[in-house]
């Protein structure tokens, strides 16, 4: 009950000029916070693209930085700077938001932790639970998917406590892709290998100094072929795929590869 | 075009030499270049997002020449200030370092591969050594024969067995297409095989890419390349230039402080001296003091002949106007009688030279890349080999020849000098394989 009188006291002690104090530190804090917004995105845009990553990620931390600042210079101009006042006006805070905003809290502390460990990032190509897309934001109780069908996804940073996350790119420009090609078993494996290699090495998304692989498996219904390749830019992962599989397609049909005929087996079956 | 040996000339020697790829060395831009480049050039482009300010205007707030007064140089008096360069001098030094090669080397010495830096300009010098030594040319396969396995045009080499030969452009022997490294393929594992001495020249960019793909650089010796131009080299070269028509004299100059770009031309110095005098005037006029532009120039071009010169000739600037071709003429006529002419150029910081435009796509990036991997492309086959339609992709090479970063010759598109160094460094921002050079 003290605590409380006392918290009461030092609202009951703010005059006009506190509260023009105050207003100046939110105004403030609100305009450096949109500055940062717009100008690190601009900053990230106009640098080397190897630099996109490291920028990118600082927006939240900043973001987090300037509330705390702005949140600590308003409980001092509240309280006059005293300990004592300071410990009751953050007791009877924590008390509160606490209860009532729990779960934000915990994505907001997830958030911090996401900032330190980087799971993800700005530019990173991610799945966590169904949602698969390019991480656009990180902010400091959400990320911000947009997936290949143009969604946007939220996704409180508390999943990372519950859910995996798979990262396909980690801070890196390229991630690997795949082609798949599934071809009738009677066929020269050698060859097709060597054209599936060639099919990656001259496809204009390649990014060279990455590896080019082909794997291959037998199946009951004729051979799969995976081709695996690093486009250079990773948000041209799906038109790479598509360049791989055009290319693959036609390559294959000139030295007179039939496909594999899985789709009738499947029909066939079912 | 002479049949005689190459006559080595001093001068041209020391200008010009052909060192193994791991003694090249590019120019370094000056220290303060790399600070401006990341700091400044940052501010710049805030200061052009804000305001549509370029930034340079105030960068020269007292010229010592006014920037009203000046124009494009007279296309006379700029062909005799920058006369287009004979590389032919360049064949001497390549026939020193090829003798040397053949003579010393290794057993896999009888190939030997020739990088030469994109638009460097040097892809003739080749060709005329091959002349001067009567050694066979193999022409490369036309594109669709690439696509058809190139049997003809690998047959001379199967026939004949103990001529020498040289394949000037060996980019032309492939497309980047899944049905185009085959007959490369086929041509490296002759080459390999076979006794007599054969000199192949190569373009940078597909050096790169072939060694990533075929691995070319583990098959064979170390090529050569012409080492770059650096500041000291690039100012004597461009300042023989500037006199060897013998026509006028000329003296450049900075439009910001007047200082010399170029060291004054040795027929500047009073002949009436004693030997001794006029030595110690051309030392001091050599010394004398110099803008960095040069400096810059250098390593912007990265050291690249055709590069530099491409760009010094568009900088150059005149208090003569510049008129039409009927005018043109009278000009040159009325100039006939005054000897000495003064050049102007901005100061290298001021200099605005063509950029890529504001917004890139794939189509961009991809159209660039394969005509610096392949040399030259006739759009039919560009449109063959990236997954873009003719028509988009004419709109491309339009818009990019619009500023002035590409060319059409003979049907064929190619990057140009003046727009080679944005353009490389706009495919190094965008992180796709690039030359070494």
């Amino acid at each position: 009950m003290n605590a409380d009188k006392s918290v009461l006291q030092i609202f009951k002690d703010v005059g006009m000029i506190e509260l023009m104090q105050i207003l100046a530190v939110v105004l403030m804090a609100w305009m450096i916070i949109q500055v940062v917004k717009r100008f690190l995105p601009w900053v990230a845009q106009v640098s080397p693209s190897r630099f996109r990553f490291h920028i990118l990620p600082l927006i939240p931390i900043l973001r987090l930085l300037i509330l705390i600042a702005a949140v600590v210079l308003i409980v001092f101009i509240l309280t006059g700077a005293t300990f004592q006042k300071i410990a009751a006006v953050a007791g009877a805070l924590a008390f509160a938001v606490g209860f009532a905003f729990k779960g934000y809290i915990t994505s907001l502390a997830a958030g911090v932790i996401a900032i330190y460990e980087h799971p993800y990032r700005p530019g990173d190509w991610v799945k966590i639970n169904d949602a698969y897309g390019e991480v656009k934001s990180v902010e400091t109780r959400a990320l911000h998917l947009v997936t290949p069908d143009d969604t946007m996804v939220t996704i409180p940073h508390n999943k990372i406590w519950e859910s995996s996350v798979y990262n396909a790119n980690d801070g890196q420009r390229e991630l690997m892709c795949v082609a798949h090609f599934y071809l009738h078993p009677e066929h020269d494996a050698k060859s097709v290998r060597h054209k599936l290699e060639d099919v990656a090495l001259t496809s204009p998304y390649l990014q060279l100094e990455r590896p080019v692989v082909v794997v291959l498996k037998e199946e009951p219904w004729g051979t799969h072929y995976q081709l695996k390749a690093y486009p250079v830019d990773s948000r041209d992962q799906f038109q790479f795929i598509s360049d791989l599989t055009v290319r693959g397609k036609d390559a294959l049909g000139k030295m007179g590869i039939a496909p594999a005929a899985v789709v009738l087996a499947a029909v066939n079956s079912g | 075009m002479s049949d005689a040996q190459p006559q080595p000339d001093r001068n041209t020697v020391e200008l010009w030499k052909y060192v193994s790829l791991d003694q090249y060395v590019r120019p370094k831009s000056p220290a303060g270049e790399a600070v401006r480049k990341g700091f400044l050039g940052l501010w710049d482009k805030l200061q052009k997002g804000l305001t549509g300010n370029d930034g340079n205007d105030g960068s020269v707030d007292h010229p010592y020449v006014d920037q009203a007064l000046l124009h494009s140089v007279p296309q006379q008096l700029l062909d005799d200030a920058a006369p287009e360069p004979n590389w032919n001098d360049l064949t001497v030094a390549l026939d020193e370092a090829l003798e040397e090669r053949f003579l010393n080397g290794s057993p896999a010495s009888h190939v030997q591969f020739v990088v030469l830096p994109s638009c460097s300009g040097t892809d003739g010098v080749l060709l005329h050594w091959s002349l001067i030594k009567k050694w066979q040319i193999i022409t490369p396969p036309d594109p669709a024969e690439i696509f058809h396995g190139g049997q003809e045009s690998l047959a001379p080499l199967r026939i004949s067995s103990s001529e020498n030969f040289v394949i000037p452009h060996l980019e032309r022997w492939y497309m980047r297409h899944h049905d185009g490294l085959t007959v490369i393929r086929k041509l490296i594992a002759l080459l390999a095989a076979r006794a007599p001495r054969c000199v192949i020249g190569v373009n940078s960019w597909s050096w790169a890419y072939l060694n990533k793909v075929l691995n070319l650089g583990t098959y064979f010796q170390t090529p050569l390349i012409l080492q770059a131009l650096d500041q000291q080299r690039l100012t004597t070269w461009l300042k023989g230039l500037a006199g060897r028509t013998g026509r006028k004299i000329f003296v450049f100059r900075q439009t910001d402080n007047g200082n010399l770009v170029l060291p004054l031309p040795s027929s500047l110095i009073q002949p009436d001296t004693n030997e001794s005098a006029q030595q110690q005037m051309l030392e001091d006029s050599v010394s004398a003091k110099t803008t960095k532009f040069t400096w810059h120039l250098a390593s912007y071009a990265r050291g690249i002949p055709l590069v530099a010169w491409a760009i010094w000739r568009y900088c150059l600037r005149s208090t003569q106007p510049a008129f039409t071709a009927d005018e043109d003429d009278k000009l040159a006529k009325a100039l006939r009688s005054d000897d000495e002419h003064t050049v102007w150029l901005k100061p290298w910081s001021a200099t605005e030279l063509p950029a890529m435009p504001g917004k890139t796509n794939n189509i961009h990036i991809f159209t660039l890349h394969n005509l610096l991997l392949h040399g030259q492309l006739e759009i039919e086959w560009l449109a063959h080999l990236l997954p873009f339609s003719t028509a988009d992709l004419l709109t491309t090479l339009k818009q990019l020849a619009s500023l002035q970063l590409i060319e059409l010759e003979k049907g064929m598109w190619r990057v140009a000098p003046l727009g080679y160094p944005s353009i490389r460094n706009f495919l190094q921002r965008e992180g796709y394989l690039l030359d070494s050079f």
